[in-house]
């Protein structure tokens, strides 16, 4: 319902800044979450938002209603989310200490309140090779479909279970540890 | 395995927070998004520069060195030395007009002396 009124405003130039803003009110929270956990950290969330609703805007007057609009922005909130991964795994990976420089990371967010066990899973997860964490991320918080995750990514649905087959076994051991099997 | 990890989603997912008011804060800024662009649209607009003026200056200036290359390199006569040129052009002249104007000279503020130096030139042609 609300998808359908945003996409008559955003058609019209005199109603587009109208658009937006109910297309703010409607996804800012649900986008947040979502790059949360593909980022993890606030600030960088926060930062994230920002760029993707900025795109977002700056795109709005070509939006064609081809897809649906959450499915537009949740692709571009995405990008935005690897590449912003993809910057910081660079700066993170040069680190010789990389697992102990990641839960350092994770704690130093004033806005992280995980306890322990919780700290060494998000550990786990963010010292996935980038792609098996993406592939881990997409589909174990979003539960986004394969054949979603194959077009968003552009890799094969084969290789993406494979992935995601991987990256559960990496996760699964932290959590064995954890308890202590 | 997977059944074992869903349990801790709701656990992981729980572990973040925001900062309290955050997502009515960040309304605001989100929706200054367009206002702000708009601005940097505006900003980045380039000055218009009038440039009929400076258009002109150089038509003009570009004209009168032209008609001054076009005077100066004029393919007749150019290579024979000014001089020559003159002398050949007194030559041409009747020897009624030189006397006229000799003669005008004299009446109208010229003196003798001149006539006769005048006529002195002219006799030595």
């Amino acid at each position: 319902m609300e998808d359908q009124r945003i996409l008559e405003l955003i058609k019209k130039p005199s109603t587009r800044l109208e658009g937006f803003n109910l297309l703010v009110e409607t996804y800012q929270e649900r986008l947040y979450w979502h790059i949360r956990k593909m980022v993890l950290n606030h600030d960088d969330a926060d930062d994230v938002l920002q760029n993707t609703f900025i795109k977002v805007w700056k795109a709005l007057e070509n939006f064609r209603g081809d897809s649906k609009i959450y499915t537009w922005i949740y692709r571009i909130a995405t990008n935005e989310s690897l590449s912003h991964i993809q910057k910081s795994k660079r700066t993170y990976s040069s680190d010789p200490n990389f697992e102990t420089a990641l839960s350092t990371k994770i704690q130093d967010d004033p806005y992280f309140d995980g306890d322990a066990a919780q700290l060494k899973l998000w550990t786990a997860i963010e010292q996935l090779p980038e792609k098996q964490m993406t592939v881990f991320k997409l589909k174990y918080f979003e539960e986004m479909k394969y054949d979603d995750m194959s077009e968003l990514l552009g890799t094969s649905v084969g290789a993406l279970k494979a992935s995601y087959h991987h990256a559960v076994n990496k996760v699964k051991d932290v959590l064995l540890k954890q308890l202590n099997y | 395995m997977s059944e074992d990890l869903n349990k801790y989603k709701k656990d992981l997912e729980a572990g973040l927070k925001v900062p309290e008011a955050y997502f009515a804060e960040k309304k605001k800024l989100l929706l200054a998004i367009p206002d702000n662009e708009i601005k940097v649209e505006v900003d980045k607009k380039p000055k218009v520069i009038r440039l009929w003026p400076k258009v002109l200056t150089w038509s003009l200036s570009a004209a009168a060195v032209i008609s001054i290359a076009f005077f100066l390199l004029k393919p007749s006569d150019t290579n024979v030395d000014p001089f020559v040129r003159l002398e050949a052009h007194l030559n041409e002249m009747d020897k009624e007009q030189i006397e006229d104007y000799l003669m005008n000279e004299y009446i109208y503020g010229g003196d003798e002396s001149l006539l006769l130096s005048e006529v002195e030139f002219e006799d030595l042609n």
